[in-house]
């Protein structure tokens, strides 16, 4: 289930795994969603760690965003998210408005200054570069966004790591370089 | 002699509040190399008696040369005529760093680092426009506070391949070099600047010109009309190879150059650069080029002169200062005509080198620099007959009369 784990989280005792799952709420794939904490037991096993939390980070700033969602649409579409996710197996579900107070273009803009053109197009997915013609600036935004997501995240939840799919390894693999140092467990989900 | 050095001096001093669209017009133009377009510039000074006019500059470099003073002397223009001027400190820009004309990406400023470059920026500046006249503005208090909300919007307008498609970017790539992300969204903070202001017109060097084709989109998307853009040229360097002014070419006028360093290094530039620096730092008419570059033509000595104490001048609005510099000039190349004060004087033994006496004097960097101006046949003894060619090994007793080393430095060899 797990492709490959790279661990380097300072927070190593005690021996449990803090594991962050960071998903857009949209409708709900329950059984992409159900894999996770599966997922998360086995880099429990791996890790030889003594127990496990995963922590949802639900996004329910950016497809407000970028979907033109009214407050109250998105709301219902993240209540939804909070009373299914810890049947799923999830210990805890975090909604990003909750945590991520500051969305002001200084707070997140600096990161851009550290990832390239090369680097930024390798880990956008191959669906999108086949429309690269209906590519907006907006794809930059949401890299940065997502970073700041998780760089808050990271500290405010304490978390030693990221569980995320494999098809998106380049992201997090980017992403490493810009965020303290954290574990990533990359799942298969094919 | 017709002195334009005088006319346009006197020139700098007259109000051009109320002149005629196409007088103004008129004095614009030699200044710039591109303008997005001559017609909506027109169309724009007859509807806004006051235009509100964008410059901004990132604080990246403490210290300037004239080559960065070029778009300041076209913004002056519009300020003598009573426009509004808006002059924007990128505070938030620097933080990313212009890609602009690069070979490689920019170091990001930190908010000290601005704060300092800002005061010797603008200390330097005052010397060529009344700092009064300008409505300073820093645009992180705009692009600071922007909403992930704001900001989608105007993203959401911006074709990422068109973006990260630039020639300058995609050159860096062929190089291996990187481009940034962040300087990918350069272009459009520079936008959003012009649309928080509403600017009529955005004034900068022509190397800017990707730069100003986003600002005028982002403003057409907003729903407002696009910003006229007048582009100033690069400035070339004093050593008439074609490259640009750079102090990592080693070719250009510090503005916090001496007067004499200044009217100097003047006076080295090639002739064909006459013109092109006169237009670039006196407020000529546009009528009046022809009579100009004729003169250039069949006086260029006394031309780059005039020059010379035109640019010395502006920076005092005084004319005695610019002419104080060109008789010192005079009396020391011209005339050969060196006094005691011009020279330094070195007491050395009889049996010395003049190579090792010019060590001694502390006046150069190294022994190699000195080696490399005699073999540049750049040290000569001055005397009623002319000029001599003095090798290294020559000794202190030998020499006659004043010895000029490179171009500007002079020395007096007394023995002991």
């Amino acid at each position: 289930m797990i492709a490959y784990s790279i661990c380097e989280s300072p927070h190593t005792h005690p021996n449990v795994l803090r594991l962050g799952f960071s998903v857009w709420a949209r409708t709900l794939p329950k059984d992409y969603l159900s894999i996770y904490p599966k997922a998360a037991e086995e880099a429990r096993k791996r890790a030889g760690s003594e127990n496990v939390f995963l922590c949802a980070l639900v996004d329910d700033v950016w497809p407000m965003v970028a979907l033109s969602r009214t407050y109250r649409e998105q709301q219902n579409i993240s209540d939804r998210f909070i009373a299914l996710l810890p049947d799923l197996g999830f210990h805890e579900v975090r909604l990003v408005s909750d945590f991520v107070k500051d969305v002001t273009l200084g707070a997140y803009l600096s990161h851009a200054t550290k990832v390239t053109v090369s680097e930024f197009w390798k880990l956008l997915p191959q669906s999108k570069k086949t429309i690269s013609d209906n590519l907006t600036l907006n794809e930059i935004l949401e890299f940065l966004w997502h970073i700041h997501v998780l760089e808050i995240a990271l500290s405010e939840f304490r978390l030693t790591g990221l569980l995320v799919g494999i098809r998106s390894e380049f992201f997090y693999l980017t992403a490493r370089k810009l965020l303290p140092p954290h574990d990533v467990y990359f799942v298969n989900t094919t | 002699m017709k002195r334009f050095d005088q006319q346009f001096l006197t020139r700098d001093s007259e109000s051009w509040v109320g002149m005629e669209v196409d007088e103004l017009v008129g004095f614009l133009l030699p200044k710039c190399q591109e303008v997005i377009t001559i017609d909506r510039l027109r169309q724009r000074m007859s509807e806004h008696p006051t235009l509100k006019v964008k410059f901004g500059i990132d604080p990246t470099a403490s210290e300037i040369h004239i080559g960065h003073v070029v778009p300041i002397m076209l913004l002056r223009q519009f300020a003598k005529a009573g426009h509004h001027i808006d002059f924007i400190i990128g505070d938030f820009t620097a933080r990313i760093g212009d890609p602009t004309a690069r070979d490689t990406g920019r170091v990001p400023l930190s908010p000290e680092q601005i704060v300092k470059n800002m005061e010797t920026y603008t200390s330097q500046i005052g010397k060529y426009i009344d700092l009064r006249m300008l409505h300073i503005h820093y645009n992180a208090e705009w692009l600071n506070p922007m909403t992930l909300q704001e900001i989608f919007t105007i993203f959401q307008q911006i074709n990422l391949s068109e973006a990260m498609q630039r020639e300058d970017f995609r050159a860096r790539m062929r190089n291996g070099q990187a481009v940034s992300l962040a300087e990918v969204c350069y272009g459009v903070l520079m936008g959003i600047d012009s649309v928080h202001l509403g600017t009529h017109v955005e004034i900068g060097g022509i190397d800017q010109l990707l730069n100003f084709q986003q600002c005028r989109k982002i403003m057409r998307q907003s729903g407002m009309d696009e910003e006229v853009v007048l582009m100033t040229p690069i400035l070339e360097g004093t050593s008439g190879d074609g490259k640009k002014m750079s102090k990592s070419y080693g070719n250009y006028i510090a503005v916090n150059a001496t007067h004499e360093d200044k009217f100097g290094k003047i006076m080295s530039i090639p002739d064909r650069l006459i013109g092109q620096y006169f237009r670039c730092f006196a407020d000529v008419q546009q009528r009046e080029l022809k009579e100009l570059d004729a003169f250039i033509r069949e006086n260029p000595m006394e031309a780059k002169k005039q020059l010379a104490t035109l640019i010395v001048a502006t920076e005092t609005r005084r004319i005695e200062d610019g002419l104080r510099e060109r008789e010192f000039f005079e009396r020391k190349f011209s005339h050969k005509n060196i006094c005691h004060e011009d020279c330094i004087e070195l007491t050395e033994d009889t049996n010395t080198t003049i190579l090792d006496a010019l060590v001694k004097s502390g006046q150069f960097k190294s022994k190699s620099e000195i080696r490399r101006l005699f073999e540049q046949q750049g040290v000569r003894s001055m005397n009623e007959n002319g000029e001599v060619i003095l090798s290294p090994e020559i000794v202190v007793g030998q020499v006659r009369g004043v010895v000029r080393v490179g171009k500007r430095r002079f020395f007096r060899f007394v023995t002991a």
